[in-house]
């Protein structure tokens, strides 16, 4: 008996599932990230805000390529409903917290499904997911610096106007 | 098992086969043929996933429930791209649902021991 299942796709059902899954979350990440550059926006801190803005077309970039990898391997790529979006922070402070908190999770999820693809041998998917792991490195290191930002500035007299204007220096340069 | 489909005579398999149906592969057309309390109908891989997600989905406490949005406790199913339509009452949508979750258990089960026996890929 010819093996259906595996000539329609290379991934499995459960791969796939967990694939779906991420895209969820990127779209959420996209979203949630939208939210906060608005609430940035609103507060006066512009530069956070522009920041935010960019975070979020990253996260809607990382769910187009989980989406059509999906679809390149012959699965069923689901456009995602994202809800229980935040849209209110009782301080600037906290908006980096929850993006790290939010990253911290995102890498979670991926490490899940990197022992997922272990288990079953995936290892076409696992080479795939070598860049979203590489990626979240980054992602964690940015938001971790940010929120640095609040212990070594200070949040007391102009401490929040300079942590607004050291955020967009942020970066990640480390390639190895 | 030798039946007629069409104009061609394929070898059918059957998958799975239980009181309310059975599911036979065509490996000529790449295909499912299911049959489910005498209906009988033509899938595709993509279809019969479609149809699996589909049933999956519902929720039956949520059909007895006292505030049921659905007091009729009847669900209709289609499969876009074909003309099938099932109406299904909760016991029809548990015993389709048994076919199909053993129907793609043994679609597994042929998987991994194509895997094991053809290419030797888990150890
Ligand atoms: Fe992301
Ligand atoms: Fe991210």
């Amino acid at each position: 008996m010819k093996d259906l299942l595996r000539v329609k796709s290379l991934i499995s059902t459960e791969v796939e599932s967990l694939l779906n899954s991420q895209v969820k979350k990127e779209a959420h990440s996209c979203a949630q990230y939208l939210a906060v550059a608005s609430w940035c926006d609103q507060n006066g801190f512009d530069n956070s805000a522009d920041y935010f803005f960019k975070q979020s077309d990253e996260e809607r970039t990382h769910q187009l390529k989980l989406f059509k990898y999906i679809l390149d391997m012959g699965g069923h790529a689901i456009s995602p409903e994202v809800d229980d979006i935040r849209i209110e922070f009782n301080s600037f402070r906290e908006v980096f917290e929850q993006a790290l908190e939010m990253e911290i999770a995102i890498t979670q999820s991926f490490k899940k499904i990197a022992a997922a693809c272990h288990k079953e041998q995936d290892y076409v998917t696992m080479e795939f997911l070598n860049w979203f792991l590489k990626e979240q490195r980054e992602e964690e290191y940015k938001a971790r610096r940010a929120l640095e930002l609040f212990n070594i500035i200070g949040e007391e007299a102009t401490g929040l106007w300079e942590i607004d204007k050291t955020i967009p220096k942020i970066s990640y340069t480390s390639e190895d | 098992m030798i039946y007629f489909c069409g104009m061609s005579c394929a070898t059918f398999q059957e998958v799975f086969s239980n009181n309310s149906g059975v599911v036979y592969q065509c490996d000529l057309e790449s295909c499912f043929y299911v049959e489910f309390e005498g209906k009988r109908a033509k899938y595709s891989v993509r279809n019969l996933m479609q149809l699996k997600r589909k049933l999956d989905h519902f929720k039956i406490e949520e059909i007895f429930a006292v505030d049921s949005l659905n007091p009729s406790g009847v669900e209709i199913v289609t499969i876009s791209t074909t003309n099938y339509c099932y109406i299904l009452n909760p016991l029809q949508i548990i015993r389709f649902r048994e076919l199909l979750d053993q129907t793609f258990f043994n679609l597994h089960v042929n998987q991994v021991l194509k895997d094991c026996l053809q290419y030797a890929v888990l150890a």
